[in-house]
């Protein structure tokens, strides 16, 4: 595992580049409205995307073939993916916010908004995590891509027909949303940090028996 | 070492039905033209793929139950896949020190050095040899029990084949407990380097011998088509249309030099005995 995670850290590295221009285009969109919301989710969402991209790099040139008869099992390979996709979204929050409540001092914002929002767009982060790991595993970088915008479609086709549903029995779907933002905000972020801690138990689950299947 | 039993798997339009053995102290050579299903056997021995029969047990495990930390046993090459082309040696060095218990650093980074490797150029542009020369360094630094190698010599000239062959020559020797299992379709490397080989054709094995006995016991009778209709054929394993006449491979080569004066009978390489046996019309079922 440690081995794996060395691995990513070393193929990250070559993505210095793009780190600097996220927190580049994220000062500049602050800076220009004048609102630290942007950048805050800006980075926090864009950079643990690119520890995704260590998936591909590992696919390059069926390297995973090689990958697999090293002393690590698919089991191990899937959780390094997990954690250190989980790792970078910690770190990428962190400096959000780091970046955000300082753009807000100088400004003279009120920083009370960022520090609410930030937990509230680290479980988005996480949900989407949990969502395209399982794809990039399963497609690989250039399916992956498709498959993607295919299971987004297919998200907001099901959500809008369990509306309809919904609406048929009688249930108002948006009247349910609107009392949960209505909930005060300590139980919101419970409720978020449970969804999305179950949605990314079950991505692993997903990933782990898929990966078992594959064949290299 | 390695013992694999009947190991079968089917694709559409190829089936593999494979059983080898490689054991202690010994080269085992497999060869075979592209696509006769080395890679496939290797990968199903290494775990890569299922297998649709058959059994694999590798250092007395089956392969089924064969943990990570097993896995440390093993120095593996593969033909077309290795570490990510976008990392370095330099890159490498820490990843294997974490993986492998044993990996040795001081003799990798040596190894590294003879053979003139640069340590922070990314792996994508390094030469064919360099690449090849790099994944046999990576298979041999942890002090593995068996080395799987699927075809390390593959587009590498003379020169390169040479040292490469020598590194897992002194692999051999500083153990006795060691093994190799190697594939290629340069038979020449095989040749000098294997101890057994097993021959693969279309998914299956249609021979498998000692080097000695293949080299040393193995001819090639070069008969007219009188000399043919005479010839005793109780040790011919099979028979091709020449212009001259036939060509029949024996694996009794004393026999025919003592029975059958006056015939040609040629010493074979191993080129030959693929040749033959693939191309010739085999006149004996226990070969196939």
């Amino acid at each position: 595992m440690r081995g794996l995670l060395v691995k990513d850290f070393r193929l990250m590295k070559m993505q210095r580049r793009l780190f600097i221009i996220v927190i580049a285009i994220g000062l500049i969109m602050a800076i220009s409205m004048n609102d630290s919301a942007f950048l805050l989710g800006y980075i926090t969402v864009v950079i643990p995307f690119s520890a995704i991209s260590t998936i591909s790099y590992d696919e390059l040139g069926n390297g995973n073939a090689f990958l697999f008869t090293l002393p690590i099992s698919r089991k191990e390979y899937v959780y390094e993916k997990y954690g250190f996709s989980l790792l970078w979204g910690v770190l990428a929050l962190a400096a959000a916010v780091v970046l955000a409540v300082v753009f807000d001092l100088l400004k003279g914002n009120p920083i009370l908004e960022t520090l609410t929002a930030s937990p509230l767009i680290f479980g988005i982060v996480v949900a989407i995590l949990a969502v395209m790991i399982p794809i990039q595993l399963k497609f690989g970088a250039d399916k992956g891509r498709i498959a993607l915008i295919a299971v987004l479609g297919a998200f907001v086709a099901l959500g809008f027909s369990a509306i309809q549903i919904f609406g048929l029995f009688g249930v108002e779907a948006f009247a349910w949303l609107d009392r949960l933002l209505a909930l005060n905000f300590g139980t919101l972020v419970a409720v978020t940090a449970i969804v999305v801690t179950a949605l990314f138990l079950l991505s692993m689950r997903i990933s782990v028996a898929m990966m078992n299947k594959k064949e290299f | 070492m390695l013992q694999v039993k009947g190991l079968r798997k089917e694709y559409k339009t190829f089936s593999l039905d494979c059983s080898l053995e490689a054991k202690k102290g010994q080269i085992t050579g497999l060869i075979g033209e592209n696509g006769a299903g080395k890679s496939t056997t290797f990968k199903a021995i290494l775990g890569l793929i299922s297998m649709d029969g058959g059994t694999v047990k590798l250092l007395g495990k089956d392969i089924r139950d064969f943990t990570p930390r097993d896995k440390e046993k093993l120095g593996v090459v593969l033909s077309d896949s290795g570490f990510s082309g976008y990392l370095t040696i330099a890159d490498i060095i820490p990843v294997l020190k974490n993986l492998y218990e044993n990996f040795d650093g001081d003799f990798f980074s040596a190894q590294v050095s003879r053979f003139q490797l640069p340590t922070d150029k990314k792996i994508k542009e390094f030469s064919t040899g360099m690449k090849a020369k790099l994944k046999v360094l990576i298979a041999i630094s942890h002090g593995a029990e068996l080395l799987i190698l699927d075809e390390p010599t593959a587009g590498l000239d003379v020169l390169a084949r040479d040292e490469l062959l020598s590194m897992l020559r002194d692999y051999m020797e500083q153990d006795e407990e060691r093994a190799i299992l190697i594939s290629s379709h340069i038979s020449s490397d095989l040749e000098t380097l294997c101890d057994d080989i097993y021959m693969i054709h279309k998914g299956k094995v249609i021979l498998h011998e000692d080097t000695d006995v293949l080299l040393g016991a193995y001819a090639l009778l070069k008969v007219d088509t009188k000399q043919y209709a005479e010839l005793d054929k109780e040790y011919i394993l099979c028979t091709k249309d020449e212009a001259y006449g036939y060509s029949c491979l024996t694996n009794q080569k004393q026999y025919y030099l003592e029975n059958a004066p006056g015939i040609t009978i040629q010493n074979v390489t191993i080129d030959d005995v693929i040749l033959m046996m693939i191309k010739g019309e085999k006149s004996c079922a226990a070969c196939w």
